[in-house]
């Protein structure tokens, strides 16, 4: 008499295609590292960055990171011109970069590194969180970075865990929370198509000048985008979770011979408007501690540049990263 | 605990070994109504009275109207379950409602009250437990089946977990003669493939268009007509599968231990006509409200103008049954206007040929498919001034079509788009060809096996990182 099964006639075929599905999931978890090396997404530049990192050339002698803001905002081929000697300069800067990726940069600098120049907006030193998101840190695993013993102590030492556990994780946790990428990554096959306006292929491959966005938008999409993302600022409270960092990261320079120099991005007009002046109060004092107490290297050009040195809401365009350049380069010059 | 996690994956499969192991109809009915239980307690422990007083009340009123003979008595009996339901109903879910409401008329005459606001916390399910409990002591009422003996019965009906919390709406009629009879369980690939298709229609496409919908309705009014018309689209789709996705759901996992419920939707979005649309969306909502409210009200038996304030009074209050909230109101009294509409302009075009034409239908179908956009817009967007900002841009386009540039990237409309115009592709062949679940479940096996791991994979891939709930609990 053949098996009857209580839960039903089908039920073994039923597990055939619940099998067939969980089959279906564990070959999407380990293909999903190897798709996102070859779909464009956001991240697709750690891939690039961090590869030319491992391969540096010796006359390598000065590395920005930074968001998108810094990957606009400063010309690493003029930079690198005006060292003296002259030499070669990166700008490894990519959009929506987290402080925390400056760690895996200054972990992977060669030798021949002398600065690492840090590009960040004033809300980045009041911002709590020194970790990054899953997605983002995978792109550094799969490209091959593996933090040195040092950079994990930096971790560990900060004062919230969530870095270190990040960079701790196994690999197909990373992946579970990666997989989002590829969603992104058809968007962004879609968007560079339809924009025409945006260098995407430069902002994905450039060390030097990576600026995606090249063409000033109307006055009408400004407002519009001013409108969407700021709000009017009254006062600046530092983080001091950023502020353990930014010293940790000092500190791991300084070991291997090598200068962090922290640069406070321009800020739009339209921006610098809508905030309160004791906000602009609080982070000079807030820069003063950190130049005299901490002895951190630090420049500050928030209020440098005019509404035409800018391309859009906040982003600097060919006239701004030109002054940008110039007095990074000045002050590496005279420190 | 959400049908799309973890838990209640563990939850189920406890449930089910328990089921294997208790053996006897008994045995089974009480291991049902135990984990009916915990997956309600789940959310809050302590409204676990409330159900069980709503059932106690009605369970007893039920037996009492049976066998009372006295119409007054009877009448009065079934005054007693309704004041209690609808009083748990209203103090929950409407009270608050209420109270603003009374503040704002207060200060419209200068006076500020000083009260303290009572912050109820609305039961999940409330809506939908309360109109089980009503459907049998209503149909007790109309000597339209008997009552049950056994309160464990009873309260395995109204506390049954696949549709407590949103649905679809249980028929005592339907569901206690389901209990009578010891239940086969049934995990067949029919069965299965209806789950996916909820959980695909939930996870992937409900959640992932409000990734997009969700932080433009938050501030509508920095957008124009383009951006306005794509969000209203993601919700039109999201509402859709959201809702219908955790139907299908429920109604698998009821044929998967053995019951059977009745469909909760048929292809809303092909709908013709007003009336056709509500044959076909939230059909047990719909046909509750038939049932118990507008053919009591006399239907369309006392002439033109009487079917008119009892069709009204019918969508009025199943706007009501959505949520407290005047926009709810408004769109159930849009949704009542429509049917009002349609009996004129049914009556007035009755004999045309051209009605039985393809284009009239289509027109027709398009017609239809944009007031239910257009409707969507109050049920979604709560402030006022949003709504009707979001309402212009919607009726008078505005010929922006400034999309790429405006700050839209992080959300990934492009994608949206994709997903939005994949899952049409794929409604469109379901109501041409018949449901993909279907034909998934007739397929030889391998051709079925293979499907699976695509699904599986594309399940990994466009799974959200965070479970989000459904858009009916709150109802």
């Amino acid at each position: 008499m053949p098996f009857r099964s209580p839960l039903g006639p089908d039920f073994t075929r039923l597990v055939i295609v619940i099998l067939c599905i969980v089959a279906g999931v564990v070959m999407a978890v380990a293909a999903t590292p190897n798709i996102l090396l070859h779909l464009p997404t956001e991240m697709s530049r750690t891939t690039v960055t961090v590869h030319a990192l491992q391969h540096a050339p010796p006359r390598l002698a000065l590395v920005v990171t930074g968001d998108s803001v810094t990957m606009n905002g400063v010309n690493a081929r003029v930079l690198g011109s005006e060292l003296k000697p002259q030499r070669e300069a990166w700008n490894l800067g990519s959009p929506g970069q987290q402080l925390a990726e400056s760690l895996f940069v200054a972990d992977m600098l060669p030798r021949s590194v002398r600065a690492l120049v840090v590009g960040l907006l004033p809300a980045d030193l009041a911002a709590h969180s020194t970790t990054l998101p899953e997605s983002r840190y995978l792109y550094y695993r799969i490209s091959g970075y593996r933090p040195s013993a040092e950079a994990l102590d930096v971790a560990r030492h900060l004062p919230a865990p969530a870095l270190y556990d990040l960079m701790t994780e196994p690999q197909w946790e990373a992946t579970l929370a990666g997989r989002g990428m590829i969603r992104i990554s058809g968007d962004l096959t879609i968007r560079s198509y339809l924009r025409r306006d945006l260098d995407l292929e430069r902002a994905h491959s450039d060390l030097y000048y990576p600026a995606p966005y090249r063409q000033r938008i109307s006055e009408e999409a400004l407002a519009h985008a001013v409108s969407l993302i700021y709000a009017p600022r009254r006062s600046f409270t530092p983080s001091p979770e950023r502020l353990a960092l930014l010293l940790r990261l000092r500190d791991l320079l300084a070991r291997r011979g090598q200068r962090l120099v922290i640069v406070v991005m321009p800020e739009h007009p339209r921006s610098i408007a809508l905030t309160s002046p004791d906000y602009y109060r609080q982070l000079a004092q807030y820069e003063q501690q950190l130049r005299n107490d901490h002895h951190i290297e630090l420049l500050d050009l928030h209020d440098r540049l005019g509404e035409l040195d800018f391309v859009d809401q906040m982003h600097p365009g060919g006239s701004g990263s030109q002054q940008i350049t110039r007095m990074i380069g000045a002050a590496l010059s005279t420190s | 605990m959400l049908f799309h996690t973890f838990t209640f994956l563990a939850f189920f499969t406890i449930t089910v070994a328990l089921l294997l192991i208790a053996r006897r109809h008994t045995a089974q009915k009480n291991v049902l109504l135990i984990a009916s239980a915990i997956f309600y307690m789940w959310w809050n422990p302590a409204f676990i009275f409330l159900i069980v007083f709503s059932a106690t009340i009605d369970y007893v009123v039920a037996r009492k109207i049976e066998q009372t003979e006295s119409p007054h008595a009877r009448r009065s009996l079934l005054l007693i379950s309704l004041v209690s339901n609808f009083g748990l109903l209203a103090f929950f879910k409407y009270a608050g409602f209420l109270e603003r409401n009374l503040l704002y008329v207060f200060r419209l005459f200068g006076y500020q009250p000083n009260w303290t606001d009572l912050h109820i916390i609305l039961p999940v399910g409330i809506s939908f437990y309360t109109f089980h409990t009503l459907s049998y002591t209503i149909d007790v009422y109309k000597r339209e089946m008997p009552t049950t003996r056994s309160f464990r019965d009873f309260a395995l009906f109204v506390m049954f977990f696949p549709p407590l919390v949103a649905g679809p709406i249980l028929r005592a009629k339907n569901f206690l003669p389901q209990l009578d009879t010891p239940r086969r369980m049934n995990f067949d690939r029919a069965t299965f493939f209806l789950f996916l298709r909820g959980l695909v229609k939930k996870a992937l496409v409900a959640d992932g268009l409000a990734s997009f919908a969700n932080p433009i309705f938050r501030h509508p009014t920095l957008w124009g007509s383009s951006v306005i018309w794509l969000a209203t689209l993601c919700f039109y789709v999201q509402i859709y599968c959201d809702f219908s996705g955790y139907s299908d759901m429920a109604i698998a996992l009821a044929r998967m231990l053995g019951y059977e419920l009745t469909p909760n939707f048929d292809r809303p979005y092909f709908a013709k006509s007003p009336p056709e649309f509500w044959k076909r969306w939230h059909i047990s909502l719909s046909s509750w409200l038939r049932d118990y409210l507008y053919i009591p009200l006399g239907g369309n038996r006392n002439g033109t103008l009487m079917t008119v304030r009892n069709l009204m009074l019918t969508m009025l209050i199943g706007g009501l049954w959505h949520g407290a909230s005047w926009n709810f109101v408004l769109w159930g009294g849009l949704h009542g206007a429509a049917l009002v509409v349609h009996r004129g302009w049914r009556s007035v075009t009755e004999g045309w040929r051209v009605r039985e034409t393809f284009a009239y239908r289509l027109v027709a179908m398009l017609a239809m498919q944009y007031f239910v956009l257009l409707t969507w817009i109050p049920f979604r967007v709560v402030d006022t001034r949003d709504m009707l900002y979001t309402l212009r841009k919607f009726i008078v386009f505005d010929m922006n079509f400034h999309v790429a540039d405006t700050g839209l990237g992080a959300l990934s409309p492009f994608a949206t788009i994709l997903l939005l115009g994949g899952f049409l592709l794929i409604h469109i062949a379901s109501e041409l060809w018949g449901g993909l679940d279907e034909h998934l479940a007739r397929v030889p096996l391998p051709v079925a096996a293979a499907a699976c791991v695509v699904i599986g994979a594309l399940l990994f891939i466009l799974w959200p990182p965070a479970a989000r709930p459904f858009i009916y609990f709150q109802f």
